[in-house]
Protein backbone atom coordinates (compact mmCIF):
# COMPACT_ATOMS: atom_id res chain seq x y z
CA UNK A 1 0.00 0.00 0.00
CA UNK A 2 1.51 3.28 -1.25
CA UNK A 3 1.47 5.85 2.03
CA UNK A 4 -1.60 6.34 3.44
CA UNK A 5 -4.78 5.90 2.20
CA UNK A 6 -6.03 9.89 2.66
CA UNK A 7 -9.78 8.35 0.59
CA UNK A 8 -10.12 5.01 3.31
CA UNK A 9 -9.21 7.16 6.07
CA UNK A 10 -12.08 9.72 5.41
CA UNK A 11 -14.48 6.61 3.89
CA UNK A 12 -13.79 4.25 7.42
CA UNK A 13 -14.42 7.37 9.31
CA UNK A 14 -17.48 9.16 8.08
CA UNK A 15 -19.22 5.87 7.33
CA UNK A 16 -18.49 5.04 11.06
CA UNK A 17 -19.61 8.45 12.46
CA UNK A 18 -22.70 8.00 10.29
CA UNK A 19 -23.70 5.02 12.40
CA UNK A 20 -22.43 5.83 15.63
CA UNK A 21 -24.75 8.96 15.12
CA UNK A 22 -27.96 7.22 14.09
CA UNK A 23 -27.47 4.97 16.83
CA UNK A 24 -27.07 6.76 19.53
CA UNK A 25 -29.96 9.43 18.52
CA UNK A 26 -31.69 6.81 18.07
CA UNK A 27 -31.35 5.78 21.86
CA UNK A 28 -30.76 9.00 23.36
CA UNK A 29 -33.32 11.50 21.93
CA UNK A 30 -35.88 7.99 21.18
CA UNK A 31 -35.95 7.13 24.64
CA UNK A 32 -36.83 10.43 25.99
CA UNK A 33 -39.52 11.13 23.84
CA UNK A 34 -41.06 7.99 24.61
CA UNK A 35 -40.97 8.62 28.27
CA UNK A 36 -42.06 11.90 27.83
CA UNK A 37 -45.65 10.31 26.32
CA UNK A 38 -45.07 13.59 23.55
CA UNK A 39 -44.69 13.12 19.97
CA UNK A 40 -41.96 10.34 19.25
CA UNK A 41 -40.81 12.35 16.64
CA UNK A 42 -37.96 14.74 18.06
CA UNK A 43 -36.38 17.80 16.47
CA UNK A 44 -33.09 16.26 17.51
CA UNK A 45 -34.07 12.97 15.49
CA UNK A 46 -34.43 14.36 12.14
CA UNK A 47 -31.56 16.52 12.18
CA UNK A 48 -29.81 13.25 13.16
CA UNK A 49 -30.73 11.38 10.51
CA UNK A 50 -30.15 14.32 7.77
CA UNK A 51 -26.59 14.75 9.04
CA UNK A 52 -26.25 10.91 9.82
CA UNK A 53 -27.46 10.10 5.84
CA UNK A 54 -25.28 12.85 4.90
CA UNK A 55 -22.17 11.55 6.36
CA UNK A 56 -23.05 8.32 4.77
CA UNK A 57 -23.13 10.14 1.55
CA UNK A 58 -20.43 11.88 1.72
CA UNK A 59 -18.26 8.26 2.77
CA UNK A 60 -19.82 6.88 -0.25
CA UNK A 61 -18.19 10.16 -1.89
CA UNK A 62 -14.50 9.90 -0.65
CA UNK A 63 -14.48 5.75 -1.64
CA UNK A 64 -14.57 6.77 -5.24
CA UNK A 65 -11.23 8.32 -4.92
CA UNK A 66 -9.27 5.32 -4.13
CA UNK A 67 -11.12 3.23 -7.44
CA UNK A 68 -8.50 2.94 -10.38
CA UNK A 69 -11.98 2.49 -12.58
CA UNK A 70 -15.01 4.16 -10.60
CA UNK A 71 -17.08 3.68 -13.99
CA UNK A 72 -17.15 -0.50 -12.91
CA UNK A 73 -18.68 0.21 -9.76
CA UNK A 74 -22.15 -0.71 -10.70
CA UNK A 75 -20.38 -4.36 -10.40
CA UNK A 76 -19.37 -3.93 -6.56
CA UNK A 77 -22.42 -5.61 -5.13
CA UNK A 78 -21.60 -9.06 -7.58
CA UNK A 79 -19.46 -11.02 -5.26
CA UNK A 80 -21.50 -10.43 -1.87
CA UNK A 81 -21.88 -14.09 -1.25
CA UNK A 82 -17.75 -14.41 -0.53
CA UNK A 83 -16.60 -10.79 -0.20
CA UNK A 84 -16.54 -8.40 2.86
CA UNK A 85 -16.03 -5.51 0.96
CA UNK A 86 -18.83 -7.01 -1.52
CA UNK A 87 -21.08 -6.72 1.82
CA UNK A 88 -19.79 -3.92 3.57
CA UNK A 89 -21.19 -1.96 0.38
CA UNK A 90 -24.58 -3.76 0.61
CA UNK A 91 -25.06 -2.10 4.06
CA UNK A 92 -23.79 1.04 3.90
CA UNK A 93 -26.04 1.19 1.20
CA UNK A 94 -28.97 -0.20 2.89
CA UNK A 95 -28.28 2.01 5.75
CA UNK A 96 -28.76 5.18 3.54
CA UNK A 97 -31.56 4.30 1.95
CA UNK A 98 -33.36 3.58 4.97
CA UNK A 99 -31.94 6.73 7.13
CA UNK A 100 -32.98 8.41 3.71
CA UNK A 101 -36.72 7.34 4.09
CA UNK A 102 -36.78 7.60 7.63
CA UNK A 103 -35.39 11.51 7.32
CA UNK A 104 -38.43 12.39 4.74
CA UNK A 105 -40.71 10.31 6.35
CA UNK A 106 -40.46 12.03 9.66
CA UNK A 107 -40.08 15.63 8.48
CA UNK A 108 -43.49 14.81 6.74
CA UNK A 109 -44.67 13.48 9.82
CA UNK A 110 -45.97 10.51 7.49
CA UNK A 111 -44.96 7.66 10.07
CA UNK A 112 -46.63 5.69 12.49
CA UNK A 113 -44.68 5.00 15.88
CA UNK A 114 -44.39 1.49 15.21
CA UNK A 115 -43.22 1.90 11.83
CA UNK A 116 -41.17 4.24 13.13
CA UNK A 117 -39.19 1.94 15.73
CA UNK A 118 -39.71 -0.85 12.62
CA UNK A 119 -37.43 0.94 10.07
CA UNK A 120 -35.03 2.26 12.84
CA UNK A 121 -34.50 -1.34 14.27
CA UNK A 122 -33.79 -2.25 10.70
CA UNK A 123 -31.57 0.97 9.72
CA UNK A 124 -29.51 0.93 13.09
CA UNK A 125 -29.03 -3.24 12.67
CA UNK A 126 -27.67 -2.58 8.87
CA UNK A 127 -25.26 -0.08 10.00
CA UNK A 128 -23.65 -2.48 12.71
CA UNK A 129 -23.42 -4.95 9.67
CA UNK A 130 -21.55 -2.11 8.12
CA UNK A 131 -18.78 -1.92 10.41
CA UNK A 132 -18.80 -5.64 11.13
CA UNK A 133 -18.40 -5.90 7.05
CA UNK A 134 -16.26 -2.96 7.35
CA UNK A 135 -14.00 -4.85 10.60
CA UNK A 136 -13.85 -8.43 8.54
CA UNK A 137 -13.16 -7.10 5.13
CA UNK A 138 -9.43 -5.40 7.24
CA UNK A 139 -8.97 -8.62 8.95
CA UNK A 140 -7.41 -10.42 6.13
CA UNK A 141 -5.29 -13.75 7.46
CA UNK A 142 -1.68 -12.08 5.66
CA UNK A 143 -2.28 -9.39 7.16
CA UNK A 144 -1.28 -9.60 10.80
CA UNK A 145 -1.92 -5.74 11.85
CA UNK A 146 -5.15 -5.80 10.87
CA UNK A 147 -6.46 -9.50 11.56
CA UNK A 148 -7.41 -9.58 14.84
CA UNK A 149 -10.09 -8.49 17.17
CA UNK A 150 -8.44 -4.69 17.53
CA UNK A 151 -9.80 -4.06 14.25
CA UNK A 152 -13.48 -4.44 15.34
CA UNK A 153 -13.27 -3.22 18.70
CA UNK A 154 -11.53 0.39 17.80
CA UNK A 155 -13.96 0.49 14.83
CA UNK A 156 -17.39 -0.18 16.88
CA UNK A 157 -15.92 2.09 19.58
CA UNK A 158 -14.69 4.90 17.27
CA UNK A 159 -18.24 4.87 15.82
CA UNK A 160 -20.20 5.17 18.64
CA UNK A 161 -17.66 7.66 20.20
CA UNK A 162 -17.40 9.99 17.05
CA UNK A 163 -21.76 9.37 16.34
CA UNK A 164 -22.61 10.48 20.40
CA UNK A 165 -20.03 13.84 20.04
CA UNK A 166 -21.17 14.61 16.85
CA UNK A 167 -25.21 13.96 18.05
CA UNK A 168 -24.13 16.28 20.86
CA UNK A 169 -22.42 19.35 18.96
CA UNK A 170 -25.67 19.18 16.82
CA UNK A 171 -27.97 19.26 19.80
CA UNK A 172 -25.92 22.05 21.80
CA UNK A 173 -26.18 24.11 18.28
CA UNK A 174 -29.95 23.71 18.83
CA UNK A 175 -30.19 24.79 21.80
CA UNK A 176 -27.97 27.46 21.48
CA UNK A 177 -30.80 28.70 18.60
CA UNK A 178 -33.52 28.50 21.14
CA UNK A 179 -32.47 32.02 22.86
CA UNK A 180 -34.40 33.69 20.46
CA UNK A 181 -37.54 31.75 21.02
CA UNK A 182 -40.49 32.81 23.67
CA UNK A 183 -39.69 31.73 27.20
CA UNK A 184 -42.48 29.06 27.04
CA UNK A 185 -41.46 28.06 24.16
CA UNK A 186 -37.56 27.79 25.27
CA UNK A 187 -38.51 26.18 28.56
CA UNK A 188 -39.99 23.03 27.28
CA UNK A 189 -37.42 22.54 24.35
CA UNK A 190 -34.81 23.16 26.60
CA UNK A 191 -35.36 20.97 29.43
CA UNK A 192 -35.36 18.49 26.95
CA UNK A 193 -32.03 18.92 25.16
CA UNK A 194 -30.81 19.27 28.37
CA UNK A 195 -31.31 15.66 29.45
CA UNK A 196 -29.86 14.84 26.33
CA UNK A 197 -27.17 16.57 26.17
CA UNK A 198 -26.19 15.20 30.27
CA UNK A 199 -26.67 11.70 28.55
CA UNK A 200 -24.27 12.66 25.98
CA UNK A 201 -21.78 13.96 27.97
CA UNK A 202 -22.01 10.79 30.80
CA UNK A 203 -21.87 8.45 27.86
CA UNK A 204 -19.17 9.88 25.97
CA UNK A 205 -17.12 9.65 29.23
CA UNK A 206 -17.54 6.04 29.16
CA UNK A 207 -16.54 5.44 25.76
CA UNK A 208 -13.48 7.89 25.40
CA UNK A 209 -12.63 5.75 28.68
CA UNK A 210 -13.19 2.63 26.61
CA UNK A 211 -11.48 3.96 23.66
CA UNK A 212 -8.41 4.71 25.59
CA UNK A 213 -8.26 1.24 27.01
CA UNK A 214 -8.67 -0.46 23.47
CA UNK A 215 -5.95 1.74 22.11
CA UNK A 216 -3.40 0.16 24.54
CA UNK A 217 -4.39 -2.98 24.75
CA UNK A 218 -4.38 -3.12 21.02
CA UNK A 219 -1.04 -1.20 20.54
CA UNK A 220 1.02 -4.33 20.07
CA UNK A 221 -1.04 -5.28 17.13
CA UNK A 222 0.91 -2.74 15.15
CA UNK A 223 4.67 -3.98 16.24
CA UNK A 224 6.99 -5.24 13.75
CA UNK A 225 6.96 -8.88 12.55
CA UNK A 226 9.61 -11.11 13.55
CA UNK A 227 9.40 -12.25 9.49
CA UNK A 228 11.76 -10.39 7.38
CA UNK A 229 9.32 -10.99 4.44
CA UNK A 230 6.40 -8.76 5.71
CA UNK A 231 5.92 -7.19 2.17
CA UNK A 232 5.39 -2.83 3.51
CA UNK A 233 7.41 -3.61 6.87
CA UNK A 234 9.08 -0.65 7.59
CA UNK A 235 10.44 0.77 11.23
CA UNK A 236 6.97 2.14 12.01
CA UNK A 237 8.33 2.07 16.22
CA UNK A 238 9.17 6.03 16.26
CA UNK A 239 6.49 6.98 13.93
CA UNK A 240 3.67 4.94 15.71
CA UNK A 241 4.98 5.76 18.89
CA UNK A 242 4.82 9.30 18.99
CA UNK A 243 1.46 8.78 17.03
CA UNK A 244 -0.41 7.10 19.58
CA UNK A 245 1.11 9.37 22.29
CA UNK A 246 -0.65 12.01 20.90
CA UNK A 247 -3.86 10.51 20.28
CA UNK A 248 -4.06 9.46 24.43
CA UNK A 249 -3.22 12.60 25.44
CA UNK A 250 -5.98 14.03 23.34
CA UNK A 251 -8.50 11.11 24.31
CA UNK A 252 -7.06 12.26 28.30
CA UNK A 253 -7.86 15.73 28.20
CA UNK A 254 -10.96 15.58 26.30
CA UNK A 255 -11.88 13.05 29.33
CA UNK A 256 -10.77 15.28 31.86
CA UNK A 257 -12.82 18.30 30.06
CA UNK A 258 -15.89 16.09 29.95
CA UNK A 259 -15.29 15.15 34.20
CA UNK A 260 -15.49 19.09 34.63
CA UNK A 261 -18.43 19.50 32.81
CA UNK A 262 -19.85 16.87 34.75
CA UNK A 263 -18.31 18.68 37.86
CA UNK A 264 -20.01 21.89 36.90
CA UNK A 265 -23.12 21.83 35.23
CA UNK A 266 -25.92 21.85 37.67
CA UNK A 267 -24.00 22.34 40.44
CA UNK A 268 -22.90 25.80 39.92
CA UNK A 269 -26.44 26.92 38.36
CA UNK A 270 -24.42 27.29 34.90
CA UNK A 271 -26.27 24.90 32.18
CA UNK A 272 -24.72 23.95 28.77
CA UNK A 273 -24.56 27.30 26.90
CA UNK A 274 -22.43 28.54 29.42
CA UNK A 275 -20.11 25.61 28.35
CA UNK A 276 -20.96 24.91 25.04
CA UNK A 277 -17.20 25.82 23.49
CA UNK A 278 -15.77 23.76 25.78
CA UNK A 279 -17.57 21.27 24.17
CA UNK A 280 -17.01 21.98 21.32
CA UNK A 281 -12.95 21.31 22.32
CA UNK A 282 -13.84 17.71 23.02
CA UNK A 283 -15.52 17.12 19.74
CA UNK A 284 -12.29 18.74 18.09
CA UNK A 285 -10.22 16.40 20.75
CA UNK A 286 -11.62 12.97 19.78
CA UNK A 287 -12.20 13.80 15.86
CA UNK A 288 -8.24 14.71 15.61
CA UNK A 289 -7.41 11.45 17.79
CA UNK A 290 -9.68 8.93 15.92
CA UNK A 291 -8.04 10.65 12.51
CA UNK A 292 -4.65 9.94 13.69
CA UNK A 293 -5.53 6.58 14.77
CA UNK A 294 -7.21 6.06 11.28
CA UNK A 295 -4.11 7.15 9.40
CA UNK A 296 -1.75 5.08 11.60
CA UNK A 297 -4.02 1.67 11.08
CA UNK A 298 -3.00 2.21 7.16
CA UNK A 299 -0.11 3.03 7.73
CA UNK A 300 0.38 -0.25 9.52
CA UNK A 301 -0.06 -2.10 6.84
CA UNK A 302 2.19 -5.25 5.83
CA UNK A 303 1.52 -8.43 4.36
CA UNK A 304 3.42 -11.97 4.84
CA UNK A 305 4.91 -13.08 1.99
CA UNK A 306 6.68 -11.81 -0.75
CA UNK B 1 -12.73 -28.83 -11.97
CA UNK B 2 -10.97 -31.38 -13.79
CA UNK B 3 -7.56 -30.62 -13.43
CA UNK B 4 -5.64 -28.14 -11.68
CA UNK B 5 -3.15 -26.33 -14.60
CA UNK B 6 0.66 -25.40 -11.86
CA UNK B 7 3.71 -24.36 -12.42
CA UNK B 8 6.91 -26.28 -11.81
CA UNK B 9 9.97 -23.99 -10.62
CA UNK B 10 13.37 -26.17 -9.61
CA UNK B 11 15.34 -24.02 -7.75
CA UNK B 12 18.79 -26.27 -7.89
CA UNK B 13 18.65 -25.53 -11.86
CA UNK B 14 17.74 -21.63 -12.09
CA UNK B 15 21.25 -19.53 -13.01
CA UNK B 16 18.98 -16.28 -12.32
CA UNK B 17 18.87 -15.16 -15.92
CA UNK B 18 15.27 -13.79 -15.97
CA UNK B 19 14.50 -15.03 -19.66
CA UNK B 20 11.15 -16.11 -18.12
CA UNK B 21 10.36 -12.58 -16.92
CA UNK B 22 11.35 -10.81 -19.92
CA UNK B 23 9.48 -13.33 -22.36
CA UNK B 24 6.75 -12.88 -19.94
CA UNK B 25 6.76 -8.89 -19.92
CA UNK B 26 7.12 -8.47 -24.19
CA UNK B 27 4.21 -11.26 -25.00
CA UNK B 28 2.12 -9.37 -22.87
CA UNK B 29 3.95 -5.84 -23.64
CA UNK B 30 3.29 -5.01 -20.29
CA UNK B 31 3.87 -1.29 -19.09
CA UNK B 32 7.03 0.38 -16.91
CA UNK B 33 6.54 -1.38 -13.12
CA UNK B 34 4.40 -4.61 -14.33
CA UNK B 35 6.08 -7.49 -13.84
CA UNK B 36 3.77 -10.72 -13.67
CA UNK B 37 6.86 -13.25 -13.12
CA UNK B 38 9.18 -12.20 -10.67
CA UNK B 39 13.11 -13.13 -10.20
CA UNK B 40 13.93 -12.97 -6.69
CA UNK B 41 17.39 -13.41 -5.61
CA UNK B 42 17.77 -14.44 -2.04
CA UNK B 43 20.90 -14.29 -0.55
CA UNK B 44 22.53 -14.36 3.16
CA UNK B 45 25.39 -16.12 5.46
CA UNK B 46 28.48 -14.30 6.66
CA UNK B 47 32.43 -15.15 6.44
CA UNK B 48 34.09 -16.62 9.69
CA UNK B 49 37.44 -15.94 10.94
CA UNK B 50 39.71 -19.48 11.98
CA UNK B 51 42.62 -18.57 13.00
CA UNK B 52 43.96 -16.63 10.00
CA UNK B 53 41.94 -18.02 7.62
CA UNK B 54 38.03 -16.38 6.41
CA UNK B 55 35.81 -19.35 5.94
CA UNK B 56 32.60 -18.46 3.60
CA UNK B 57 29.50 -18.77 4.58
CA UNK B 58 27.30 -17.28 2.08
CA UNK B 59 25.34 -18.56 -0.60
CA UNK B 60 22.61 -17.66 -3.03
CA UNK B 61 19.92 -18.53 -5.01
CA UNK B 62 16.99 -17.89 -7.37
CA UNK B 63 13.34 -18.27 -7.23
CA UNK B 64 11.16 -17.80 -10.22
CA UNK B 65 7.73 -16.75 -9.12
CA UNK B 66 3.99 -15.47 -11.38
CA UNK B 67 0.84 -16.02 -9.84
CA UNK B 68 0.48 -19.91 -8.33
CA UNK B 69 -3.59 -19.82 -9.31
CA UNK B 70 -3.97 -21.01 -6.16
CA UNK B 71 -6.67 -23.73 -5.59
CA UNK B 72 -8.04 -21.40 -2.35
CA UNK B 73 -7.25 -17.87 -3.96
CA UNK B 74 -7.21 -15.15 -1.43
CA UNK B 75 -7.81 -12.50 -4.49
CA UNK B 76 -10.81 -14.65 -6.02
CA UNK B 77 -12.67 -14.84 -2.64
CA UNK B 78 -12.13 -10.94 -1.32
CA UNK B 79 -13.04 -9.00 -5.09
CA UNK B 80 -15.84 -7.21 -4.66
CA UNK B 81 -16.68 -7.12 -8.19
CA UNK B 82 -16.81 -10.83 -9.57
CA UNK B 83 -14.08 -9.86 -11.41
CA UNK B 84 -11.83 -12.87 -10.74
CA UNK B 85 -12.88 -15.89 -11.86
CA UNK B 86 -11.12 -19.81 -12.21
CA UNK B 87 -11.17 -21.63 -15.04
CA UNK B 88 -11.98 -25.37 -15.19
CA UNK B 89 -8.38 -25.90 -15.85
CA UNK B 90 -7.51 -23.70 -12.55
CA UNK B 91 -6.33 -20.49 -14.09
CA UNK B 92 -7.28 -17.75 -12.56
CA UNK B 93 -8.25 -14.77 -14.56
CA UNK B 94 -9.16 -11.05 -13.77
CA UNK B 95 -11.64 -9.09 -16.16
CA UNK B 96 -10.69 -6.24 -16.65
CA UNK B 97 -13.78 -4.71 -17.89
CA UNK B 98 -15.44 -5.84 -14.33
CA UNK B 99 -12.71 -4.57 -12.20
CA UNK B 100 -12.75 -1.40 -10.29
CA UNK B 101 -9.19 -1.42 -9.26
CA UNK B 102 -9.33 -1.09 -5.73
CA UNK B 103 -6.36 -3.25 -4.85
CA UNK B 104 -8.13 -5.01 -2.50
CA UNK B 105 -6.95 -8.60 -3.93
CA UNK B 106 -3.19 -6.84 -3.70
CA UNK B 107 -3.70 -6.47 -0.17
CA UNK B 108 -4.08 -9.74 0.65
CA UNK B 109 -2.10 -12.15 -1.89
CA UNK B 110 0.76 -13.82 -0.23
CA UNK B 111 2.81 -14.11 -3.63
CA UNK B 112 2.25 -9.94 -4.80
CA UNK B 113 0.52 -11.45 -8.34
CA UNK B 114 -2.09 -8.41 -9.12
CA UNK B 115 -0.34 -5.72 -9.65
CA UNK B 116 -2.25 -2.35 -10.61
CA UNK B 117 -1.75 -0.88 -13.78
CA UNK B 118 -1.87 2.66 -13.14
CA UNK B 119 -2.92 3.17 -17.48
CA UNK B 120 -6.08 1.18 -17.29
CA UNK B 121 -6.96 1.92 -13.37
CA UNK B 122 -7.42 -2.00 -13.46
CA UNK B 123 -6.01 -5.06 -11.76
CA UNK B 124 -3.54 -7.39 -13.84
CA UNK B 125 -1.60 -10.62 -13.46
CA UNK B 126 -0.35 -13.74 -14.82
CA UNK B 127 -3.19 -15.45 -16.46
CA UNK B 128 -1.03 -18.82 -17.56
CA UNK B 129 -0.89 -17.51 -20.96
CA UNK B 130 -4.44 -19.42 -21.03
CA UNK B 131 -4.75 -18.20 -25.40
CA UNK B 132 -1.31 -20.72 -25.74
CA UNK B 133 -2.43 -22.99 -23.39
CA UNK B 134 -6.14 -23.34 -25.80
CA UNK B 135 -3.52 -23.86 -28.41
CA UNK B 136 -1.90 -26.44 -26.84
CA UNK B 137 1.34 -24.62 -26.35
CA UNK B 138 3.16 -23.93 -23.24
CA UNK B 139 3.87 -20.50 -21.54
CA UNK B 140 5.73 -17.84 -22.39
CA UNK B 141 8.13 -18.38 -19.14
CA UNK B 142 8.11 -22.13 -19.58
CA UNK B 143 9.13 -21.92 -23.11
CA UNK B 144 11.49 -19.50 -23.12
CA UNK B 145 13.79 -20.81 -19.75
CA UNK B 146 17.26 -22.08 -20.78
CA UNK B 147 17.73 -24.06 -18.11
CA UNK B 148 14.40 -25.98 -17.96
CA UNK B 149 13.85 -25.09 -14.53
CA UNK B 150 10.02 -24.05 -15.40
CA UNK B 151 7.79 -26.36 -16.39
CA UNK B 152 3.70 -26.92 -16.33
CA UNK B 153 1.03 -29.08 -16.56
CA UNK B 154 -1.58 -30.51 -14.17
CA UNK B 155 -1.08 -30.36 -10.80
CA UNK B 156 -1.36 -34.14 -9.62
CA UNK B 157 0.89 -35.33 -12.67
CA UNK B 158 3.51 -32.27 -11.75
CA UNK B 159 3.42 -33.79 -7.98
CA UNK B 160 4.12 -37.22 -9.44
CA UNK B 161 7.38 -36.48 -11.85
CA UNK B 162 8.56 -33.96 -9.38
CA UNK B 163 8.70 -34.98 -5.63
CA UNK B 164 9.32 -31.80 -4.27
CA UNK B 165 7.26 -28.99 -1.84
CA UNK B 166 4.94 -26.17 -2.63
CA UNK B 167 6.63 -23.69 -0.69
CA UNK B 168 10.70 -22.77 -0.12
CA UNK B 169 12.19 -20.03 1.85
CA UNK B 170 11.00 -17.06 1.59
CA UNK B 171 7.34 -18.15 0.11
CA UNK B 172 4.64 -18.16 2.95
CA UNK B 173 2.85 -20.93 4.16
CA UNK B 174 0.83 -23.23 1.81
CA UNK B 175 -1.45 -23.46 3.73
CA UNK B 176 -2.40 -19.88 3.77
CA UNK B 177 -3.85 -19.93 -0.14
CA UNK B 178 -2.77 -23.81 -0.97
CA UNK B 179 -0.76 -22.88 -4.49
CA UNK B 180 -0.54 -24.98 -7.47
CA UNK B 181 3.07 -24.77 -7.96
CA UNK B 182 5.85 -27.50 -7.15
CA UNK B 183 8.94 -26.37 -6.40
CA UNK B 184 12.40 -28.25 -6.40
CA UNK B 185 14.03 -26.59 -3.35
CA UNK B 186 17.83 -25.25 -3.81
CA UNK B 187 19.80 -26.74 -1.68
CA UNK B 188 20.69 -23.71 0.70
CA UNK B 189 16.85 -22.99 0.88
CA UNK B 190 16.92 -24.47 4.98
CA UNK B 191 20.29 -22.12 5.72
CA UNK B 192 18.65 -19.01 4.22
CA UNK B 193 15.77 -19.90 6.56
CA UNK B 194 17.89 -20.06 9.76
CA UNK B 195 19.73 -17.10 8.64
CA UNK B 196 16.64 -14.93 8.06
CA UNK B 197 18.76 -14.40 4.51
CA UNK B 198 17.03 -11.59 2.76
CA UNK B 199 15.84 -10.79 -1.15
CA UNK B 200 19.28 -9.10 -2.87
CA UNK B 201 16.80 -7.56 -5.58
CA UNK B 202 14.36 -5.95 -4.03
CA UNK B 203 14.80 -2.29 -6.17
CA UNK B 204 14.04 -4.65 -9.21
CA UNK B 205 10.82 -6.87 -8.36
Amino acid sequence: MGGTEWSLVLFTLLVQAAVGLFLTSEVMAGSLARNSRRDSISPEHVQANVLSLALAVAGIGFSFFHLGSPENALHVLNNWQSSWLSREILFVLIFAVLSAALSFLRWKRALSASTQRIMAVLAGASGLMLIFSMSKLYMLPTVPPWNNLGTPVVFFAAALLLGCQIFGLTSSVGIYRLRHLPIEAKNIFAGRSQKILGRIVRFSLLLIILQFSFVLLFYERFHLPAHKFAVGAQDLDLKFQSGFVVRLSLLAIAALVLIFLLTRIGKTGAGWPDYRFLAYGVFCLVLISEFIDRCLFFAAYYRLGL
Amino acid sequence: MAKQLAFYFDASACSGCKACQLACKDKHDLDLGLLWRRVYEVAGGEWTQKGNAWIPGVFAYNLSLSCNHCQKPICLTSCPTGAISKRKDGIVLIDSARCIGCRYCEWGCPYGSPQYDEVTGTMTKCHFCYDYIDEGKPPACVAACPMRALDFGPLARLKKKYPGAQDMYPLPPASLTEPAIVIKPHKDSPKASEANASVANREEV
